[in-house]
């Protein structure tokens, strides 16, 4: 086994005989990365599905970009959600990510919007991450470039981006960053290090909560292990960090109390929110859905990882308490946790990537080793490859008939009109229309409880409960606009209730007018 | 354990062979079978968790070579290239363009000492020289390209992630660190830099106008450009040797 090396510290000897700033040295090299570079533009081609139609696939990216677009307009983040549960509610996400969009399109677009794509070059980065956190494992060698390839192929990357995650995609691309910053400063503190880690660190914690609390568990769990077997060494290591870190991390930090506290504040019962997230439990199905069925045979790899003891104990212990995090959240529910469980398992992508070296190792001779890797990476590949083609289709949420029917709608409507609509529209409309919108979200899909109450109604609207009348009147409900590709359940008995009156229909959303009592 | 591990081997390769003839069978419009995947799948991982609770790593992964290689190489080339083309509505080229950089890449597996040089040694003149170059080139497209995607992509990524990543690597990493370690860095140093900065700012509720937005890239990668020469300067060998006036 060759000896493991840090990977911001390479081998000098024997790598190339060129002289560093020669021709056909530097030609040599362009040339040598071929193999990451392919890895590296096949998970953002892989990523790049999501944007092959009209419109980008999925719902989420349209406040993403709006915060953006808030941004690059005022200089300053987006604290109320313009015209969504009528302008009620504050807007949680953490403020990295629109600053990120807003930053790409300052030089030379007047939106965002545009820049969308730009996102599926994320996997580009999240490959090379983990390149380099695994060569910081296992060494120079085969090993790295397994963990890349799996990285680039493992479906969960192209199934975020296809809903529009990408707040979260922006995150989980830059953990292995802040991972590899935070050993190589344990492993050689000094003041550059140190340096390095906090902008990781720092750069990561703003962009997207979940990124933000998946590391930080990660981070303290390590710290808290090493602190307590090597109490004076780890104390100093962090003593170190201290100044650099408090610079960089503190806004972030800040803003990140503040979502907490917004996000809770309705007072929802830990029970409530339980039973919400009931639906989101990971089975066989949910798994096979997300990380294709060869994504089990990968999950070994972890374990195998930990118990490869040609790593560093510190490292696999730091990869082990990200495993244990994400562990813990998936199967959160058991130890009363309250989470959209599904959406843990995103975060293990990573682990995965980094275990299959470790797994491909498990098998005999060089030639069986070789066809395990190629035969995992191109089964992997190839069901990434469909279940991405599968994603984009079903996740096509904005298309030229909903931008027609919101067309229609602002015509035959007036500026305070409320109008209820299906979730997924929810998403984009605020930058279609400026009406006050009511969406009807279910409990598992809200993050801002203080939206708990007003998507409430709007579920009873949407699926014409016994309560549709009461809140009509309450809120002064104008009209309703209804998915056809993502209809709540129960919504098919809008088109026979004496409230409601058929204004416009295509293949994609119903417009109903509500008449007055 | 040999035994076992052949075992192993066996039932993951036929999880995949099934798996794929599966994909390819929903797509040419048969009845679903992943089931049947998915059960072979879930095999090949006990046997796995049987080889690890059992087995132990053996050895490094070794030289790749040979005529299995160049054979395994095709094949991961031909296969989803073969699943594309059983799709229903025939041959598509966004999937088949996927599908051969698939293939391509699942090949480049046997090339991983080429991928290694590639992040040993050589960041010193180069990288600065090549840092340089970007810097340039990004002035010259943002200048000259036209305001539309993908033009926009190409000039924003560049001028706030690549430009001041680049820079800020020169100065925050060892000089031993190659330009394929710089470049990757450069995303997540320049993020890192700059969205603390930003943030910064919100808290204190100073705007972050768009010029400022549009300078903040290049500015860092000045700063960090001087600091660095100014720090090669004072730890140059001449300047130890000069004589004191």
């Amino acid at each position: 086994m060759t000896k493991p090396n840090p990977s911001l510290e390479p081998d000098d000897g024997g790598s190339s005989a060129e002289p560093a700033g020669s021709r056909s040295g530097n030609w040599r090299r362009w040339r040598d990365a071929l193999p990451l570079a392919l890895a590296a533009v096949l998970a953002t081609l892989l990523r790049g599905f999501a944007f092959l139609d009209d419109y980008p696939s999925g719902a989420d990216y349209a406040h993403h970009l709006l915060a953006a677009d808030h941004y690059l307009e005022n200089g300053l983040r987006m604290i109320a959600y313009p015209w969504f549960q009528l302008g009620l509610t504050h807007y949680t996400q953490l403020p990295g990510a629109a600053m990120l969009y807003a930053l790409v399109a300052a030089s030379g677009s007047p939106s965002s919007f545009p820049l969308a794509p730009v996102t599926a070059a994320l996997g580009a980065l999240e490959v090379s991450g983990v390149f380099l956190l695994a060569r910081r494992l296992y060494g120079p060698g085969p090993p790295p470039l397994l963990a890349a390839l799996a990285c680039a192929t493992f479906p969960t990357g192209p199934a975020m981006i296809s809903w529009a995650g990408y707040s979260n995609l922006v995150g989980i691309a830059l953990t292995p960053f802040a991972l590899l910053a935070w050993l190589e400063h344990w492993s050689r503190p000094d003041r550059r290090s140190a340096v390095l880690t906090a902008i990781a660190v720092g750069g990561l914690l703003g962009v997207h909560h979940l990124s933000s609390i998946w590391l930080l568990a990660t981070l303290a769990l390590f710290t808290l292990a090493m602190l307590f077997a090597e109490p004076r060494r780890s104390a100093s290591r962090l003593a170190s960090l201290l100044w650099p870190l408090a610079v960089a991390a503190i806004p972030a930090a800040v803003r990140l109390v503040e979502v907490a506290l917004i996000s809770q504040a309705s007072g929802v019962q830990a029970a409530d929110r339980l039973a919400a997230f009931q639906a989101t439990r990971v089975g066989w199905s949910a798994w096979v859905n997300m990380t294709s069925p060869l994504g089990i045979v990968l999950a070994v790899g972890i374990l195998a990882m930990l118990r490869d003891k040609t790593i560093r104990g510190q490292d696999r212990l730091a990869i082990g308490c990200y495993s244990l995090v994400t562990l813990l959240v998936v199967f959160g529910w058991t130890l009363g946790i309250a989470f959209y469980y599904v959406r843990a398992v995103y975060f293990l992508a990573l682990p995965i990537a980094l275990g299959f070296p470790a797994l491909v190792r498990l098998a005999g001779g060089a030639s069986a080793r070789l066809a395990l890797a190629v035969t995992l990476l191109a089964g992997l590949g190839t069901s990434s490859i469909a279940q991405a083609e599968r994603d984009q289709a079903f996740y096509r949420v904005l298309t030229p008939e909903v931008v027609d029917a919101v067309r229609r709608l602002e015509a035959v409507s007036h500026e305070g009109d409320v109008v209820v609509c299906s979730t997924v529209l929810a998403y984009h409309l605020p930058w279609l229309i400026q009406r006050p919108l009511l969406p009807a979200m279910p409990p598992e899909t809200i993050g801002n409880s203080e939206q708990s109450l007003l998507a409430a109604d709007a579920v009873a609207v949407m699926t014409a409960s016994s309560r549709l009348e009461e809140v009509l009147d309450a809120r002064q409900v104008a009209f309703v606009l209804l998915s056809k590709r993502f209809p709540e359940s129960g919504s098919d008995a809008l088109a026979v209730h004496p409230r409601m009156s058929l204004l416009f229909q295509n293949e994609d959303v119903v417009l109903y007018e509500v008449r007055p009592r | 354990m040999r035994a076992l591990r052949t075992a192993f081997l066996a039932a993951t390769l036929g999880a995949v062979v099934l798996h794929l003839g599966s994909i390819a069978m929903v797509r040419a419009g048969a009845a679903p079978t992943i089931e049947t995947s998915s059960r072979a799948g879930l095999l090949a991982a006990l046997l796995a968790l049987l080889l690890v609770a059992f087995g132990a790593p053996s050895g490094d992964l070794g030289e790749w070579r040979g005529a299995a290689k160049l054979g395994l190489a095709g094949w991961a080339v031909l296969a989803p290239v073969s699943v594309v083309a059983a799709h229903h509505r025939g041959l598509q080229p966004y999937p088949t363009l996927v599908a051969l950089v698939l293939g391509a890449a699942v090949a480049a597996v046997a090339a991983p000492q080429r991928t290694e040089r590639a992040f040993d040694a050589g960041g010193g003149a180069a990288g600065r020289g090549q840092a340089l170059l970007l810097g340039l080139g990004i002035a010259v497209t943002s200048l000259v390209l036209p305001r539309t995607p993908p033009w926009t992509w190409i000039a924003g990524v560049a001028a706030a992630l690549l430009l001041p990543g680049v820079g800020a690597s020169l100065l925050a990493l060892p000089r031993q660190a190659g330009w394929a370690t710089r470049l990757s860095w450069a995303g997540p140093l320049a993020l890192g830099l700059q969205l603390p900065l930003l943030i910064w700012l919100d808290l204190f509720e100073i705007p972050a106008r768009r010029p400022m937005l549009v300078a903040l890239g290049p500015a860092i990668a000045l700063v960090a450009w001087c600091a660095g020469a100014l720090r090669r300067t004072r730890s140059s060998p001449n300047r130890a040797s000069e004589p004191t006036p």
